[in-house]
């Protein structure tokens, strides 16, 4: 059954500054929801410091927590730490807590590389692009050359050269999903590299890959792209624009301003 | 005394001022010349200057043909009016301030302080227009609006009574207002069996009343005299009714009522005199002054809400029952906002259980409108406004969730009707 949270205390006039995913955090809630989603990108970093507790104290009106936090800091694993603010906050339930501590276990027990990996997923998703980029070049050349690591290996290109597509730099992505290919051999790579070659007509896909692709999937692709070219005018940030259209010469002027420096912010946020 | 702490009782046809004092001695303020401290609700500009007269000052202008006079302010300034004087088209509104200024002025001089530490304003009907127009009023006139309030009538009664001695009020206490605008009945009964006790009370405008001319015959005093004693024989029944107070213009003497009298006072106190409503306005003033009632109750009445008004949400993992409006409360001054997270909700559902009624009614405001977000990443402003004490209204306003849901700021709104 449903219910609903009461929120204790005004947001924050002086936010939690997240480096990582470029946003400020303004609530307790907003806090909780952070450190119980983004755990991979946590574990390991300095983020249960100073500047944490000061704006559990001062902002979030906390300063019991915030002194428990301190005192307990010098002892106790930044897990358990996280683990502490969870139950403080209270917008997770026991048995979410449950799951998030058995989540910190894994984290904690995995190895560099597969925490450097899952950071660098993690990063992908939240369309931190350039970071994740790094943190895959950086877990490559480590990878070995067993089966288990070569499909591994394969997915890592992958990713990377997903990323790389939301950089819009689609040379490289090319060569990434090239690499990845050679590694997997499947047709989801394959179909990557079409896309690719097809978004950018300067990038030119392998001929002897392309002539790998029977002719029916070929055609099933490229109807695929013209039709998500065809919707993409009618979904998401284009309608957003495109109801702009309806407004006043002044509304409609502020609202591309601000609809560009939005698009804007999320571009740089994922360089 | 730093500050005055006033009650204004507006009506029609007259006004009055009362200023509670710090040892809670109700004072009248008047003009020189009115009687018992009621201000005819006139303003008379003097020709040629911008001099404004009210009460019986304005009358005789007006009389000697000194100056233009308008009457029945509040009436023109429910329709919005206006008056022409000496060419200059003035709104009602206009007028109505600048009477009240001269009310506070008079106020002023009485006691020799600039300062209103508190202001309430009593009327006979709360209507929000014209309580909102008070209130700017007063902040034009340098009152800051949280020193400003209003109350009904009803409230006002209440609020003279509780002051009294206890026996006054140990049972049912009455009020008969007799003014040139008609017969007002009025009666109030504490019950003790709660903590604080509830002082419930109710307004019943009469359909027999007449015209205060009658009274300038003898005829006509008896037929008045007859009339108020069918009502009083009509409305008390076999109540236990520990007290009666008349006031209005009606009773500023009472020889006229003999039978009337003999009625009233058949085993219970009887009291009569003017300043009851403002005198009550300016005890309720005193205590919000105070920060602290003299006589702690809950008020069930014309202009207070009759029914608590609550939602069920988590806090700090404990279901907890959340006031957004309490029983008792003057509907004006109800007002409540809180920041919610919905977690895996479809609707919200309030609840308003009135004093002594064991099933609550449900009031459900649908959130389908919100925007599609991740379970619990939707933080809500809820707001709920009364516009009478029956009348409310809940407004939910999507605030996002931070940098990482950035709010839509879509608005639901629902209005709503307490029974009973």
């Amino acid at each position: 059954m449903g219910q609903l949270i009461l929120c204790r205390e005004l947001p924050a006039s002086n936010p939690l500054y997240i480096e990582e995913l470029d946003i400020n955090i303004y609530t307790a809630e907003e806090l909780s929801f952070y450190i119980f989603n983004n755990l991979e990108l946590i574990m390991g970093e300095d983020f249960v410091n100073e500047k944490l507790f000061r704006f559990i104290s001062d902002e979030l009106g906390r300063p019991v927590l915030a002194s428990k936090l301190r005192r307990w800091s010098k002892n106790s694993s930044q897990g358990e730490l996280l683990l502490v603010i969870l139950q403080d906050l209270h917008y997770y339930r026991s048995d979410e807590l449950s799951g998030f501590q058995e989540r910190v276990a894994h984290v904690a027990n995995a190895s560099a590389q597969e925490r450097l990996r899952q950071k660098a997923d993690n990063l992908f998703s939240k369309h931190r692009y350039y970071e994740a980029v790094l943190l895959y070049d950086r877990l490559l050349p480590e990878m070995g050359v067993e089966a288990k690591d070569r499909e591994l290996s394969g997915r890592l290109w992958f990713n990377r050269g997903s990323s790389l597509c939301g950089l819009f730099s689609f040379e490289q992505a090319m060569q990434s999903y090239i690499e990845a290919y050679q590694l997997l051999g499947s047709d989801e790579v394959l179909k990557k590299i079409y896309m690719v070659g097809r978004l950018d007509e300067s990038v030119k896909p392998p001929e002897e890959l392309m002539n790998r692709v029977p002719e029916l999937t070929l055609q099933k692709w490229k109807s695929e792209y013209d039709s998500i070219l065809s919707q993409i005018g009618y979904e998401g940030s284009a309608l957003e624009a495109a109801s702009l259209k309806d407004k006043d010469k002044h509304r409609r002027s502020s609202g591309m301003k601000e609809l560009v420096l939005g698009w804007k912010k999320e571009y740089r946020r994922g360089l | 005394m730093d500050g005055l702490v006033l009650g204004i009782d507006l009506r029609n046809n007259y006004s009055e001022v009362s200023c509670c004092r710090e040892n809670m001695v109700i004072d009248s303020v008047g003009t020189d010349n009115d009687s018992h401290g009621l201000i005819p609700t006139v303003i008379c500009k003097k020709k040629g200057e911008d001099s404004w007269y009210i009460g019986e000052e304005a009358y005789r202008l007006a009389l000697f043909g000194g100056g233009t006079m308008v009457d029945q302010l509040l009436k023109l300034s429910a329709k919005n009016g206006f008056a022409t004087i000496e060419g200059v088209r003035y709104e009602a509104g206009e007028l109505l301030k600048i009477y009240i200024s001269s009310l506070l002025s008079l106020a002023k001089a009485r006691f020799g302080s600039d300062e209103i530490r508190c202001l309430m304003f009593t009327v006979a009907e709360m209507n929000a227009a014209f309580m909102d127009y008070l209130v700017d009023v007063s902040e034009e006139l340098g009152i800051p609006r949280d020193r400003v309030h209003i109350q009904s009538h009803c409230e006002s009664f209440v609020s003279y009574v509780v002051r009294q001695q206890p026996e006054i009020w140990a049972n049912t206490a009455s009020l008969f207002d007799l003014t040139d605008e008609g017969l007002t009945y009025y009666e109030m009964r504490v019950i003790r069996g709660r903590k604080p006790h509830i002082a419930e009370a109710v307004r019943q405008p009469l359909e027999e009343s007449f015209s205060l001319d009658v009274m300038d015959t003898p005829q006509g005093k008896r037929l008045a005299d007859s009339i108020m004693t069918t009502c009083a024989g009509k409305l008390f029944g076999k109540k236990v009714i520990s007290s009666v107070f008349l006031t209005g213009k009606g009773f500023l003497t009472w020889d006229w009522a003999e039978s009337f009298k003999r009625v009233v006072c058949a085993k219970r106190r009887c009291y009569t005199g003017q300043q009851l409503f403002s005198g009550g306005a300016a005890y309720a003033a005193f205590d919000i002054s105070k920060n602290r009632p003299s006589y702690p109750f809950i008020c069930i009445c014309e202009g207070r809400i009759a029914c608590t008004v609550t939602l069920n949400a988590l806090l700090d993992g404990r279901t907890e029952q959340v006031v957004l409006a309490l029983a008792g409360t003057n509907w004006y001054e109800a007002r409540s906002n809180v920041d919610l997270i919905v977690d895996d909700m479809d609707e919200i559902v309030l609840s308003a259980s009135s004093v002594g009624s064991p099933l609550p009614q449900k009031f459900t405001i649908p959130l389908g409108q919100l925007p599609a977000r991740p379970n619990r990443t939707t933080r809500i402003g809820l707001s709920l406004v009364f516009s009478s004490e029956k009348d409310f209204t809940v407004r939910v306003i999507d605030k996002g969730f931070g940098d990482l849901f950035p709010a839509s700021n879509t608005v639901i709104r629902r209005d709503f009707y307490l029974m009973g």
